[in-house]
């Protein structure tokens, strides 16, 4: 039984061993194969391949050139924005300032004018006044100098003799013989 | 020519028919003188409420009775017109007329009082001077003369009046 069983043992050894190792042959012929698989991949395959993978390179390095292109870009125009936005702040600061000052100055107009109107409204009023004493003034110097005369021509006219008449007669015509 | 002398001329014409151009003038230029001194006169004669032919009946009183027909027709004549105001104009157009005919202008001169017959002469020798032309004068009592004397010879008056001494006085002090 034992022999039996190491017969059996070694025959199932030898079996094992075929089983895993190839024949000669087909190893020859594998290796051939191989090579000749080899020869032609690395003559048509891999150039291909290596082309290939080249491009995809290229085109990555590309791509990430112009990734890098953009966000440059970006930047700038980041950089652009911030600008703007500070020279807009300026300009909105600028423009509040010049409507400050041109509310100001409005405002100062305003009230110059309307002081130097109430100046003139009261210079005019002065005048005016000034104006009206004076021509009452003069009115009332006029009828009171006309009431002078009319009661003087009244005591001439009544005063007035016949002496006095022949006399402004006789005055009249010497005056009229001196001028000749 | 103004109104004033065209009646001026047809006084004269009945005056020089009836040979009485002078006393026409002088009695023309007395009655010019009332009527020009007596408002109530004025009245009577130019108020047309009265009939004319009462207005006409005035011309045969007062001034008018002693006065030349002549110069009665001259005044007649002013008062049918309504011209009566005139009459004055009228004298002194009718002696600057008679004046102009015998080649002397008209030195009308207006007087407070009546000049005597010395001043008349006196005068007249001081305006002919004056003016240099022979002058016929035709002297006009008016007492809002004054005093003195306001003499015009055609557009040329001497003014030696009181009246314009106060005038003159009321201007400086009016002014």
């Amino acid at each position: 039984m034992g022999i039996l069983l190491a017969a059996a043992e070694a025959s199932e050894d030898a079996t094992v061993r075929d089983l895993l190792l190839p024949v000669d042959a087909e190893l020859i012929w594998g290796l051939f194969a191989f090579a000749v698989l080899f020869l032609v991949m690395r003559r048509l395959v891999f150039p291909r391949m290596n082309t290939m993978l080249e491009e995809r390179r290229a085109a990555i390095e590309g791509k990430m050139e112009e990734a890098e292109r953009v966000r440059v870009e970006m930047e700038d125009a980041k950089r652009r924005f911030e600008s703007s936005l500070g020279d807009a702040r300026g300009e909105a600061a600028r423009i509040v300032d010049e409507a400050r000052t041109a509310a100001e100055s409005q405002r100062r107009e305003i009230v110059a004018n309307a002081e130097a109107e109430a100046k003139r409204i009261v210079e005019r009023a002065t005048a005016d006044a000034e104006a009206e004493r004076a021509r009452l003034l003069d009115e009332l110097r006029g009828q009171v100098g006309a009431l002078a005369v009319d009661l003087a021509g009244r005591i001439v006219e009544r005063e007035l003799d016949a002496s006095t008449h022949q006399g402004l007669v006789d005055d009249y015509i010497s005056r009229l013989a001196a001028r000749n | 020519m103004s109104t004033a002398q065209a009646y001026a001329t047809a006084v004269r014409a009945v005056a020089e028919a009836e040979d009485a151009l002078e006393a026409v003038g002088t009695e023309l230029g007395a009655i010019a003188q009332a009527v020009a001194s007596d408002a109530e006169l004025q009245r009577a004669l130019s108020d047309r409420q009265v009939p004319l032919e009462r207005r006409l009946r005035l011309l045969d009183a007062g001034v008018f009775a002693t006065a030349h027909p002549a110069t009665r027709a001259a005044v007649a004549m002013l008062v049918g017109a309504e011209r009566i105001g005139l009459v004055d104009e009228v004298a002194t157009a009718l002696a600057e007329q008679a004046a102009s005919e015998r080649d002397r202008s008209l030195a009308e001169v207006r007087v407070a009082t009546a000049l005597s017959e010395a001043q008349v002469t006196a005068l007249r020798a001081a305006l002919e001077q004056k003016v240099g032309t022979a002058l016929e004068l035709r002297v006009v009592v008016d007492p809002s003369v004054v005093g003195g004397v306001r003499a015009r010879i055609g557009d040329t008056v001497i003014d030696g009046s009181v009246a314009r001494r106060i005038a003159q006085l009321r201007t400086r002090i009016g002014s």
